[in-house]
């Protein structure tokens, strides 16, 4: 069977394609398809309740109003104050700052929301369905509706890499018998944030300080005296300037959201990795920690999108601030 | 059966050239966001076996052929 080479070169390259096709599927498309017909054959989730989780869990004790709340009293307000740029109650405070700035010759625009929170249960994670293990992607501002957010940002895109280890979304702990290659971010119920590089944890050391989220994307940005990082747990690539969104923590109650525009040729054009943890450490943080960026990082503050580029992809899943279980 | 043991012989090596050349391609993509899973999923490790299952076919067959052919050149 002889066959011209240009013929060969051409057949090749369409059978290629047709196996890169094939693969996209299996690995994308049909995953997400699936995800589609269980979420229509349940019923749809209301805004109020919280999702009910489909895999095993193990459920963790319910967290507990901690000291912090009186500590953080004079940022709180006695009813309800919303304005442009910040939002306060009894119990949650959160300030959004649009910073902009020429960072290494180039001109960066980023967000900073300052949070804090009288109770553990307003720092919630969200995907829609309830379900970790399903493949459904939502855009951000449906998201943040659906969850009640005062303020939130992407996650960790957990339900698109579900087979890759333990983690941990409002106090319920998944795959515990495999522990994730990236560094990881867990926020305890005691309301302090740990980051740690792969080998510095054990699945049972962490569940014994009672979780309440534990992010695998990563990575880690700061070391423990809170100086920027000089090398990240993650590939070049990724480290290039791109759009970005973090979480930093200060102490038990006080957090912020960080989210960066990029690849814009007027309005930003992407955090290294290095300048987000100098960010970071300029904020006072004493941990960060990166989570999905590029086209999926997003920040919804009182019900807009903060961000230009936000919208490009819709979201897996997000971490949000919201008024506590329990008010006070 | 002739023509069809003619097009196996034709069509595994270029079925192999293709899947290492989508590999390479997705040990790329896996470089730039390595989160995707697109190494480590469960459809990446199928894939690797059926490249691996490829990769020995076509080396059973290319064997297979060089024995015949040399063994009909000794009778010649």
């Amino acid at each position: 069977m002889r066959r011209s080479v240009p013929f060969m070169i051409i057949q090749d390259v369409l059978l290629t394609g047709l196996i890169l096709c094939v693969f996209a599927f299996f690995h994308h498309v049909q995953p997400r398809l699936s995800a589609l017909g269980r979420s229509q054959s349940s019923p749809a989730p209301t805004v109020q309740t919280a999702p009910e989780d489909t895999p095993e869990p193990v459920r963790t004790e319910q967290p507990e109003p901690e000291t912090w709340g009186e500590k953080f009293d004079a940022y709180f307000s006695d009813g309800l104050q919303t304005g442009e740029n910040f939002y306060k109650s009894p119990n949650v405070s959160v300030t959004v700052e649009t910073v902009e700035q020429e960072l290494n010759g180039h001109f960066q625009r980023w967000y900073v929301a300052d949070i804090y929170v009288r109770d553990i249960s307003s720092f919630s994670a969200y995907v829609e369905n309830g379900s970790y293990e399903s493949y459904l992607t939502t855009p951000a501002l449906e998201l943040a509706e659906l969850a009640g957010a005062i303020v939130s940002i992407n996650g960790d895109y957990c339900n698109a890499q579900a087979q890759s280890g333990f983690f941990v979304r409002n106090g319920t702990a998944y795959q515990q018998d495999q522990l994730p290659r990236c560094d990881i971010a867990v926020l305890y119920t005691d309301g302090s944030l740990e980051t740690y590089a792969p080998g510095e944890y054990t699945a049972e050391e962490i569940l014994e300080r009672e979780p309440w989220q534990l992010w695998k994307f990563g990575p880690e940005l700061l070391d423990e005296n809170g100086q920027p990082l000089e090398s990240f747990n993650t590939s070049s690539a990724i480290e290039a300037a791109n759009p970005r969104s973090a979480l930093g923590y200060y102490e038990p109650g006080h957090y912020c959201f960080v989210v960066s525009e990029g690849r814009l040729s007027d309005g930003g054009y992407g955090l290294t990795m290095a300048e987000l943890a100098r960010i970071f450490s300029d904020l006072g943080c004493k941990r960060a920690y990166n989570l999905d960026g590029g086209d999926s990082a997003c920040m919804v503050f009182n019900g807009e999108v903060c961000n230009v580029r936000s919208g490009q992809r819709e979201l897996g899943d997000i971490l949000l601030i919201r008024e506590p279980e329990v008010q006070s | 059966m002739r023509k069809i043991l003619a097009f196996i012989n034709y069509i595994l090596p270029h079925l192999l050239l293709c899947m290492a050349l989508g590999l390479a391609l997705i040990v790329v993509l896996d470089g730039y966001n390595p989160m995707m899973g697109f190494l480590t999923s469960d459809v990446s490790k199928i894939y690797i076996y059926i490249l691996c299952a490829l990769a020995v076919l076509t080396a059973l067959v290319y064997i297979a052929e060089t024995q015949i052919k040399s063994k009909n050149k000794g009778k010649h």
